[in-house]
C-alpha cells in the first residue's frame, strides 16, 4: 500500500515536471525567430531567413573590417532592405543584428553614438554680429 | 473515316515530338554564361567584392561551398576563373558554347560542380555585380578570405 501511494506521488510529480519541461523549451527558441519577430515591430518583413542571413553577414563584415564602422553597416543593410526601406530601419535592424548575432559588436554603434552622421558646415569666421552681441 | 483521323493525329504528335528533338544545347549570348561576363571587363577580384556587396547570400553561400573544398581543388577553382576572365568576349563566348555543347568540356566541374557558380549561373547577380564592379580595387585577394 505503501509503495504503491509511493509510486502515485513519484507519478504525480513526473506529471508535474514533465510538461514544465517541455514548455521551456520554446522560451529558448532559435535567435532566428525572436529576430525575425523583432524585426517585424520596426515595420520590417521579408523572409526569415534572409533577414537572418543578413542580420549574421553584417556580423561578418565588421569582424572582417569590411564595414569599417556603423555607418558602413547601416549604408549595407539599406542595400539589402526592400527598395522602399528607410534609413532608420536600417539602424534599427542593425542594433537588432547586433543585439541577436554579435552583441560585442554592439560598441560600434556607441562609437557614433555623439558624431553627427554628416561633416556638420564649419562655424562661420568672422566678428560677431550685433545680434550676437551680450547686452 | 476514323483512320484517317488517327493518322492526322499521330502525324501531328509525330511533328510536336520532332520539334523539341530540333532544339539541340547551342549557346546563345546569355546562355549558360550570362551576357554581363562575357562582356565585362572588370577583373575576378573587382567582381567578386562587387558581388559581396549586391548580393551577400548568394556570396556567402558561393564561400562556404569553396570553403569546403580542398586546397587543391580551391587553387584549381580560383586559377580557372581568372583564366576565363583573361580571355576577350570572343574567347569567353567560345568557352561557352564549349561547355553546353559537351558537358564533359570543364574538368573543373568534375571536381567541384558548381565552382562557377558565382560567376556563371545566376543572371541578376552577374547583373549587380557587373554594374558597379568598375568601382572596386582591381586586385584584392582578401575576396577570397571570407
Amino acid at each position: 500500500m505503501k509503495a504503491k501511494r509511493l509510486a502515485s506521488t513519484v507519478a504525480t510529480a513526473i506529471a508535474l515536471v514533465v510538461p514544465t519541461l517541455a514548455f521551456s523549451a520554446p522560451v529558448h527558441a532559435d535567435p532566428d525567430t525572436d529576430f525575425y519577430n523583432e524585426l517585424h515591430i520596426y515595420g520590417i518583413y521579408g523572409e526569415k531567413d534572409y533577414n537572418a542571413w543578413i542580420g549574421k553577414i553584417t556580423c561578418k563584415r565588421l569582424y572582417n573590417g569590411i564595414d569599417k564602422d556603423a555607418y558602413g553597416s547601416a549604408k549595407f543593410i539599406l542595400a539589402q532592405l526592400h527598395k522602399d526601406s528607410t534609413t532608420e530601419q536600417a539602424w534599427q535592424f542593425l542594433g537588432a543584428a547586433l543585439r541577436t548575432y554579435c552583441p560585442e559588436k554592439l560598441p560600434v554603434l556607441q562609437q557614433v553614438a555623439g558624431q553627427a552622421p554628416a561633416v556638420a558646415p564649419p562655424a562661420p569666421a568672422g566678428p560677431p554680429l550685433a545680434a550676437e552681441n551680450p547686452q | 473515316m476514323l483512320g484517317k483521323a488517327s493518322i492526322a493525329v499521330t502525324a501531328l504528335s509525330v511533328v510536336a515530338l520532332a520539334i523539341p528533338a530540333v532544339a539541340s544545347a547551342d549557346a546563345s549570348d546569355d546562355y549558360p554564361i550570362p551576357n554581363r561576363i562575357l562582356k565585362t571587363t572588370c577583373t575576378v577580384d573587382q567582381y567578386m567584392a562587387a558581388v559581396r556587396d549586391t548580393d551577400p547570400v548568394y556570396y556567402e553561400r558561393y564561400m562556404i561551398d569553396y570553403n569546403n573544398r580542398p586546397a587543391d581543388i580551391q587553387q584549381a577553382a580560383r586559377d580557372r576563373i581568372y583564366w576565363f576572365f583573361s580571355l576577350d568576349y570572343a574567347a569567353r563566348r567560345q568557352y561557352s558554347e564549349d561547355t553546353a555543347t559537351n558537358v564533359y568540356y570543364e574538368q573543373m566541374a568534375t571536381h567541384w560542380a558548381n565552382w562557377a557558380k558565382l560567376f556563371f549561373n545566376n543572371k541578376g547577380v552577374a547583373a549587380h555585380g557587373t554594374d558597379v564592379c568598375a568601382n572596386y580595387p582591381p586586385s584584392d585577394p582578401a575576396v577570397w578570405n571570407w
